[in-house]
């Protein structure tokens, strides 16, 4: 799902194309602090810390053995932590390893939206990946894998259906 | 969980999924009380999603974000202008009381420290600044100081300018400069 991204990714850090890099991430970034901390104003300061964090690293030459949006949603991960109850004088480790074996194992399939519907039946899963990687509407879902409205509208519950158990809303 | 927050949830992913920019401040509002709820769906969406190309926005302000000095204080210089300058000029277009000068001048200079939040300014004054430091002013005025670079500002302010006492704990009614500096936003009639 992630492999024209990760591709992309990797080109701009060989070019050291690194605002362009930084770039794409910059409204991902912005609304997941927003969504997280509930006020725009820390949602900008969190995402503030986390670009800063990545463009100092970038600029001292560190590399990553993993994709970089990886990356991205760890500092990301590790900043908004510090944020809850105030602690904003949390800061980042900086000892971390991306170099360590193992280091994103979990992160990979946490980390992408496919494998949150892979138990789904096939049919329905390439239902949402139109929906929800590529924005189609649902007319023109039906229209590509010739199927009726209704199957469309009844994978799009379940897959809501799935949301909601993860997250227990 | 009601329809109504899976429909909100739908449109926003289906609408980022095509490249577009939708409005996080707009669908949360049109949550209402299910605003927490629609936030953590989001979040998950986003963290799970496929990155989208970055558009002209996304450059400007993440440019914004790691600018190593306040681009308001970039624009000032560029044009040749000290603080004392672009305040006579803030006093002069916007027929205010010379005697508010000092409180001008340090509503200004938190604004180009990045300490005062700029979605607070009054469209007039925005307009204003704009008029003094050019068109980039708006997009500038949206940088703000890294928390742990902020007390550095502003002792440099303090050591060039030498800010005024700041406002006693318990502040007097609002006047016509708090008003332009912290009137603006959602409350602002268009």
């Amino acid at each position: 799902m992630h492999d024209a991204r990760d591709a992309e990714d990797q080109r701009l850090l060989e070019a050291r194309e690194h605002k362009l890099l930084l770039a794409g991430y910059f409204t991902p970034v912005r609304d997941r602090c927003f969504f997280r901390l509930g006020s725009r104003e820390a949602g900008d300061e969190a995402a503030q810390r986390v670009f800063l964090r990545l463009w100092s690293e970038l600029k001292a030459g560190k590399t990553y053995p993993v994709p970089f949006r990886v990356v991205v949603w760890m500092v990301t991960e590790w900043t908004l932590r510090g944020f809850p109850m105030g602690r904003r004088e949390v800061e980042l480790p900086d000892d971390w390893d991306p170099a360590a074996p193992d280091a994103y194992a979990e992160w990979e399939a946490d980390h992408d939206l496919g494998a949150l519907f892979a138990d789904l039946p096939a049919r329905q899963r390439q239902v949402l990946d139109l929906r929800y990687r590529l924005g189609l509407t649902p007319a023109e879902i039906a229209e590509q894998l010739r199927i009726e409205a209704n199957a469309v509208h009844q994978a799009l519950h379940n897959g809501h259906a799935k949301l909601r158990e993860k997250l227990r809303v | 969980m009601s329809e109504r927050l899976f429909e909100l949830f739908d449109e926003y992913a289906a609408a980022y999924a095509r490249g577009e920019r939708p409005s996080a401040d707009d669908y949360l509002a049109r949550a209402g009380a299910e605003r927490s709820q629609l936030a953590a769906l989001l979040d998950e969406y986003l963290r799970r999603a496929p990155v989208q190309p970055p558009n002209e926005d996304d450059r400007r302000y993440l440019g914004l974000l790691l600018a190593e000095e306040p681009p308001l204080l970039a624009l000032r210089v560029e044009r040749g202008l000290r603080v004392d300058d672009v305040v006579a000029a803030l006093i002069d277009r916007l027929g205010l009381d010379q005697t508010k000068r000092a409180k001008v001048k340090r509503y200004y200079q938190q604004l180009e420290g990045g300490l005062l939040d700029s979605r607070r300014l009054t469209k007039r004054l925005r307009s204003t600044l704009g008029d003094i430091l050019g068109a980039g002013a708006e997009a500038a005025t949206a940088w703000r100081a890294p928390s742990q670079t902020a007390p550095a500002f502003l002792r440099r302010a303090e050591a060039n300018e030498a800010i005024p006492a700041a406002p006693s704990a318990a502040p007097a009614a609002e006047d016509e400069v708090d008003h332009l500096f912290t009137g603006g936003g959602e409350h602002e009639p268009s």
